[in-house]
């Protein structure tokens, strides 16, 4: 008896050292340890390994971007200004291993400083003695990757953006947490300037006031609240009834049984909004005698030119959703802002995006499940999504893993990719949990409807362990609720009640 | 005989001033109907430039005239490029595209649109016509090249559906890294429509039709020679090589038109010139060029007004209703023919 308790006793302090062990610091000294970034349009990175260095207990990082640009990070109330922007803006941070530590920080590519938000992650499974045959390693890494290029290239229109041609200069600008591929500034009496990635600017002129003299020949200008919108951009549908503003839309680029929105659908059975046409053949003529003041289209409209160019000879402005182009899946989110600018709703606006940016920060910790999304075409190959798509990031944010990646060039615009079978099989066989996308072919309603499609499914991981999932067909025009849907594949991935989860439904 | 020559004559003028009559018919209800109602008494004062309606004229003026001129003219273009390759062969089934031209007009476009658009760039209207326009030179430029190595004509017909198959092909193996907006968008543009036609598009179709078409009208003469054998054209002083040459290209002309500002549309360039033909009781290419224009641009303006204003604001793809409509008559023509001999 005395020799088990002798036995438990040990095996408890040994079990309660490397517990300690594990949660401190290591000694003094110099180390390296990984880090990554997220956050941001995804294209800045920092140097990893980082330099970390343990002194008093206390750990401190020196931390490397792939820009010279930033000059101070923000964590908390605490600013670190940078030590030297040689080869890139560096920094000294304190570390908190196996945290995300969120912060901001700010750019000076623009022309005028711009925060941006970011998290980072410290992994001390990672942690390693900083040696003569590390050094190399960390040098290398330090040197700026050409390739990244960082993100203020991407938002250099911004500085440009705001000079109105009239001398005005902007008060404000409308702090945006996520979007990245539009800004808006604030000018005296209230005017305010919506600036798109594509160069498209818009100042919307408040009720009461005129179109100011000696304005830019490219500024499109509108008086708030724009009303008498022909909507052909699905996506934005959402946005505008989540801020409260379907009233200023009267004209679809959808049919009513296209819409999942059951606010638009039942403005549309009322006859508030009225069908004038798809994007690439829209009713001219219903559009025009409806005395539309502002088209919104989707990306799709850059394949069909003539009409675009068609309805600007009449006088109509065409606005581009670019929302699909942004990184962040709240980035989608957060166009209602644009929207809510033009309808005259920003609180409602303020208020709702609030919402969904809460719905993501109460999620923390990775579930260590991979996740596929993916469809079976129609020629029996399988299209799944870009590594740096918003489906994988949300894949990211709902602490799963997107199990493909590197797949794809970001350079391209498109989102997905057609993987041949074998390839799809090779990779996506081991995956912990599998998402049918329904987008194209429709929701399936079972796992044999999923195996008729292709046999070899019946041998994924995920198949054999009951984890298949398939989206709702309204998850594509749910755009306000990006962060609800995070939500609801947080739940698919830590085993959540399936009758709380909205967009996806599991296979059987 | 002269009683024949008198007999066709005579045929010949009414036929061409009831197809005139139908013609002025269909512009008139093309500029009337629409998805917006505007009474017959505006639209006069509209032409005549005493309304004070800026939205009706705005419709009038800007969408509904460009359109159905737009409409008429590409008609008119595709009849006599039909007409002209169905001599040329001696093949009643020849019809513009039987030469690969709209294959390769949809070449040149699935390039801008997948390759210049995935890129994040914008391609303008003239941009996309442009492309179109190269698309079909470059499939007439291969078949005028082989057009001086062969000379039988079911080789030629063989050239350009082989032409065609390559072209497709290509366009296929492109589609395969296309994301689903391009194919989307590239299977609009395939079905052919005269929306959004603007004043600037009709003054080039217009230039482009009227010069081709002028000059097929003048070379009726050796076209009649030519249907009655090479050996006589020959004998007649036709230069067969120089006369080949410019048949194929002013068909393509014509066509490649067509396909630059409209898309492919089908059907028209081998119904009208068979209608025409029954009608007229000849084939006699002085009589039947004339008619053709006239046809064409009938075919195409009665279809563009059942596409766009049958299930208004939903468009239909006016190649659709051209086949719909072409295929039976021709069905039914050749049926007819073969009776009769």
């Amino acid at each position: 008896m005395k020799r088990i308790a002798c036995f438990a006793l040990v095996l408890l302090l040994g079990l309660a050292a490397a517990f300690a062990f594990a949660s401190e610091l290591p000694a003094d000294g110099q180390y390296t340890i990984a880090v990554r970034l997220s956050g941001g349009s995804g294209r800045a990175s920092v140097q990893s390994p980082a330099v970390m260095t343990v002194q008093n207990g206390a750990a401190t990082a020196t931390l490397v971007w792939s820009s010279s640009n930033y000059t101070y990070m923000r964590i908390g109330d605490t600013q670190y200004d940078a030590v030297t922007i040689q080869p890139g803006s560096t920094f000294e941070i304190p570390v908190t291993p196996d945290e995300e530590i969120s912060f901001v920080a700010q750019t000076t590519a623009m022309g005028t400083p711009h925060e941006i938000a970011y998290t980072l992650f410290f992994d001390s499974s990672t942690v390693a003695p900083f040696t003569e045959e590390t050094i190399d390693a960390v040098e290398a890494a330090a040197v700026p990757d050409a390739a990244a290029s960082s993100e203020e290239e991407d938002t250099a229109w911004r500085s440009q953006a705001q000079e109105l041609g009239n001398g005005w200069e902007a008060e404000m600008e409308t702090e945006l947490v996520y979007a990245r591929h539009f800004a808006m500034y604030t000018y005296p009496d209230g005017y305010q300037l919506i600036a798109l990635s594509n160069g498209s600017r818009f100042l919307i002129i408040p009720e009461g006031h005129a179109i100011p003299e000696g304005l830019d020949s490219d500024i499109v200008t509108l008086y708030r609240p724009v009303g008498n919108i022909y909507l052909a951009a699905t996506s934005a549908a959402s946005l505008f009834d989540a801020i409260g503003a379907l009233d200023c839309v009267t004209l679809s680029g959808t049919k009513e049984e296209g819409w999942y929105n059951a606010g638009i659908r039942a403005a549309m059975e009322d006859g508030r909004i009225l069908y004038a046409g798809k994007y690439s053949a829209p009713d001219y003529e219903l559009i025009l005698a409806s005395g539309c003041s502002l088209a919104v289209e989707s990306l799709m409209i850059n394949h069909a030119p003539k009409v675009a160019e068609k309805l600007q000879e009449f006088g109509i402005p065409v606005l581009i959703d670019l929302s699909s182009l942004e990184p962040h899946p709240l980035g989608r989110t957060e166009w209602m802002k644009l929207y809510a600018a033009l309808t005259g709703t920003q609180a409602e606006a303020d208020r709702v995006f609030a919402e969904q940016m809460a719905c993501v920060e109460e999620m923390t910790g990775s579930s260590g499940k991979t996740v596929v999304f993916f469809y079976i075409n129609t020629s029996g190959n399988a299209v799944v999504r870009k590594s740096g798509d918003y489906i994988a990031k949300m894949i990211e944010l709902a602490g799963g893993q997107y199990i493909f990646e590197n797949l794809g060039d970001s350079t391209t615009a498109t989102a997905s990719i057609t993987l041949e079978m074998e390839q799809f099989y090779a990779g996506a066989k081991d995956a912990d949990v599998l998402i049918y996308n329904s987008t194209i072919g429709g929701e399936i309603q079972g796992l044999a409807e999923l195996l008729q499609k292709n046999a070899l499914l019946a041998d994924f991981k995920a198949v054999k362990t009951g984890d298949v999932w398939c989206t709702r067909q309204n998850m594509y025009q749910e755009t306000t609720r990006l962060g609800s849907i995070i939500a609801d594949m947080r739940k698919v991935l830590t085993g959540g009640d399936p009758s709380d989860i909205t967009y996806l439904f599991k296979l059987d | 005989m002269e009683t024949y020559e008198r007999h066709r004559t005579l045929r010949f003028t009414l036929v061409l001033v009831a197809m005139s009559l139908v013609l002025l018919a269909l512009m008139a209800l093309n500029i009337t109907l629409g998805s917006v109602k505007i009474p017959l008494s505006e639209i006069v004062r509209i032409l005549t430039g005493g309304s004070t309606n800026e939205t009706a004229a705005q419709i009038l003026w800007k969408i509904r005239m460009p359109r159905a001129l737009a409409g008429a003219l590409l008609g008119a273009a595709l009849a006599l490029s039909g007409f002209l390759l169905q001599t040329f062969f001696g093949n009643p089934i020849a019809g513009p595209y039987v030469l690969g031209i709209a294959s390769g007009a949809k070449l040149t476009v699935s390039i801008v649109l997948v390759c210049v658009l995935s890129a994040g760039r914008a391609v303008s209207a003239a941009g996309l016509i442009g492309a179109a326009f190269v698309g079909s030179m470059i499939s007439m430029s291969f078949v005028l090249l082989i057009a001086q190595k062969v000379h039988r004509s079911a080789m030629l017909v063989i050239s350009g559906v082989m032409i065609g198959y390559i072209c497709s092909a290509i366009t296929d193996f492109i589609i395969t890294f296309a994301d689903d907006a391009s194919i989307v968008n590239l299977h609009n543009w395939s079905k052919g429509s005269f929306s959004g036609m603007s004043w600037d598009n009709v003054a080039v179709i217009a230039v482009v039709v009227s010069i081709a078409s002028l000059t097929v009208f003048l070379l009726s003469k050796p076209i009649g020679a030519y249907r009655l054998g090479e050996a006589y054209a020959q004998n007649m002083g036709v230069n067969i090589r120089v006369f080949r040459i410019a048949l194929v290209f002013l068909s393509s002309i014509l066509s490649a038109c067509v396909t630059a500002f409209a898309g492919p549309i089908s059907f028209v360039g081998i119904a009208v010139p068979h209608i025409v033909k029954s009608l007229l009781k000849t084939a006699k290419p002085i009589l039947v060029i004339p008619v053709c224009f006239i046809g064409g641009a009938i075919f195409c303006l009665g279809c563009d007004l059942i596409a766009r204003t049958v299930f208004a604001p939903t468009e239909l793809s006016v190649s659709s209703v051209t086949a719909i409509f072409g295929a039976p008559v021709v069905i039914l023509l050749l049926i007819k023919r073969r009776k009769n001999v």
